[in-house]
């Protein structure tokens, strides 16, 4: 006997020593069996064209994890196109989205398949986007981001199924960590910064350790990404499942300092916006850009815009975020619900959203719910064409009479549509004496 | 007597080259080093990252300790 009772190993992870399995076993349990039967009809074409051809990145590594595999990304070595081509005009299919790098999009009824001629990548500099050369698949595996990303699946006949994972992605998957390929991963292409981190919270994974260190001692390289670039892979945090886990992280990790100096996603945003879910609300992928920029001052409000290139919507989001939060500041007593509404409506909602969450006061809180929740939808009952029937001539008055309406309705002054009629009976004899 | 050894896992005959041997009760069970070896796999084995310790555990003292480790 070497050991006597079970001693828990602190700090092991399970790994998959040597070869790997075989994924044929995964792709039969996570594949519909039509689909398994179209892979293994491409991989014969591939194989009478001399093509090796593999399925590679994001489902290989869902297939491995047993979880939902949303895309079908293909890599063969030689002419992506043409097999794309070939593939179409023997099972029916439409080639679409040919691209210079060698890839192609194969659609069929009810699947749409990516092709792609394997490639390797080198990075002129960093940040730069790389130059892309025809490769084998070898090479297109280790242009990749993660080693969890780095797999490939044989769909050739004669070798359907086996597993191609020469930097170790199978045990990390086992093992639930996000490890880069190679220490300048990071400085390759910063973005890889940001996707590390949505992996690890998305999949439940940990950053393995040299990792870590790496995208701490890299995070500067985020100043080489264009803000194209950059602000498309801050949309994609804001459209993963839970986007205050990402932003926390990055947080934690000086990462979002080094995307813009002076965002941060700290304790307070962090309990505020579990009260808000907690309340059951909507939280849109743009609130959390607006809850980014609400601690901001104008000066960096406006050079995120700048840096980040934000188109206008986006931009809004972020001026009238700071708008909102000038306003609240300036609410000394409660206000009433008409000049909350007034100054209120023209500002996008996830602006008001992002007061009502980080707001300081409980009353303001409160009020911005009220107005969130009730005030903003609130309308006069009656409509333009009941404002022309009762006299009231075209033009600007129909417009300015309803909003009056509103606000006295808002207020709580009309309760009823007679109400209302009376009161613009009355405005009407006074109507003339206005500019 | 004969010579040939035992997993302690399944209980079928080793060979001389897909084996280790437990940490915890240092049984030899059957580790397929290959692909295509001809064997079960009926032990697991732990990496520590920055140690670079491997350890190698049979399917019943592993399924012990992972067990041990969630408690």
């Amino acid at each position: 006997m070497l050991g006597t009772g079970t001693i828990p190993l602190i700090g092991y992870q399970e790994v998959a020593f040597g070869v790997p399995p075989s994924a044929e076993t995964a792709l039969a349990d996570g594949l519909p069996p039509a689909l398994l039967d179209l892979l293994a009809c491409i991989g014969q074409v591939a194989l009478q064209r001399g093509q090796p051809l593999y399925l590679v990145g994001g489902p290989v590594r869902d297939l491995l994890l047993r979880r939902p595999v949303m895309d079908i990304d293909l890599v063969t070595e030689g002419d992506a196109v043409d097999l794309a081509r070939a593939v179409a005009q023997r099972f029916g299919g439409q080639v679409s989205a040919v691209s210079q790098f060698l890839t192609a999009k194969v659609r069929f009824p009810l699947w749409t398949v990516d092709l792609a001629t394997a490639r390797r990548e080198i990075y002129p500099s960093p940040g730069a986007l790389p130059v892309v050369q025809p490769g084998s698949i070898h090479d297109d595996l280790a242009r990749r981001d993660f080693t969890i990303n780095a797999i490939a699946i044989d769909l050739t006949p004669a070798r359907w199924g086996h597993l191609l994972d020469p930097f170790g992605g199978y045990g990390d998957v086992q093992g639930r960590l996000v490890r880069i390929l190679h220490d300048r991963s990071f400085q390759d292409d910063a973005t890889r910064i940001l996707r590390a981190l949505r992996y690890e919270q998305r999949l439940g994974f940990a950053l393995e350790a040299h990792t870590c260190y790496a995208l701490k001692r890299d995070r500067g390289f985020l100043d080489t990404i264009s803000g194209d670039r950059l602000r498309r892979e801050v949309e994609r945090v804001f459209q993963e499942p839970m986007p205050e886990r990402v932003l926390g992280r990055a947080h934690d990790l000086g990462v979002l300092g080094s995307l813009f100096p002076g965002l941060q996603w700290g304790e307070e945003h962090r309990q505020a916006l579990i009260r808000w879910r907690e309340e059951g609300r909507e939280v849109s992928p743009l609130l959390f850009l607006a809850l980014l920029a609400y601690p901001l001052s104008l000066e960096r409000a406006e050079a995120l815009v700048r840096r980040l290139r934000l188109p206008r919507r986006w931009a809004e989001v972020v001026r009238h975020t700071l708008q909102a939060r000038e306003i609240v500041a300036r609410w000394a007593s409660p206000p009433r619900p008409s000049q909350v509404i007034e100054s209120l409506a023209p500002l996008r909602p996830e602006a008001v959203e992002a007061c009502a969450i980080l707001s300081t006061e409980q009353a303001h809180r409160q009020t911005l719910r009220a107005y969130l929740d009730t005030w903003r939808s609130l309308r006069p009952r009656l409509s333009a064409m009941d404002l022309l029937a009762l006299g009231v001539p075209q033009g600007p008055w129909v417009g300015r009479l309803l909003a009056e309406l509103r606000a006295r309705v808002a207020d709580g002054l009309l309760a009823t549509e007679e109400e209302e009629r009376a009161y613009v009976r009355r405005r009407l004899h006074t109507l003339k004496e206005e500019p | 007597m004969s010579t040939e050894e035992a997993c302690v896992v399944c209980g079928s005959n080793l060979d001389a080259e897909h084996r280790a041997r437990c940490i915890y009760c240092g049984g030899v069970f059957h580790q397929p080093w290959s692909a295509n070896a001809p064997v079960p796999t009926c032990g697991r084995i732990f990496a520590h990252a920055d140690a670079q310790g491997l350890v190698f555990a049979c399917l019943r003292c592993a399924q012990a300790m992972l067990e041990q480790r969630q408690r």
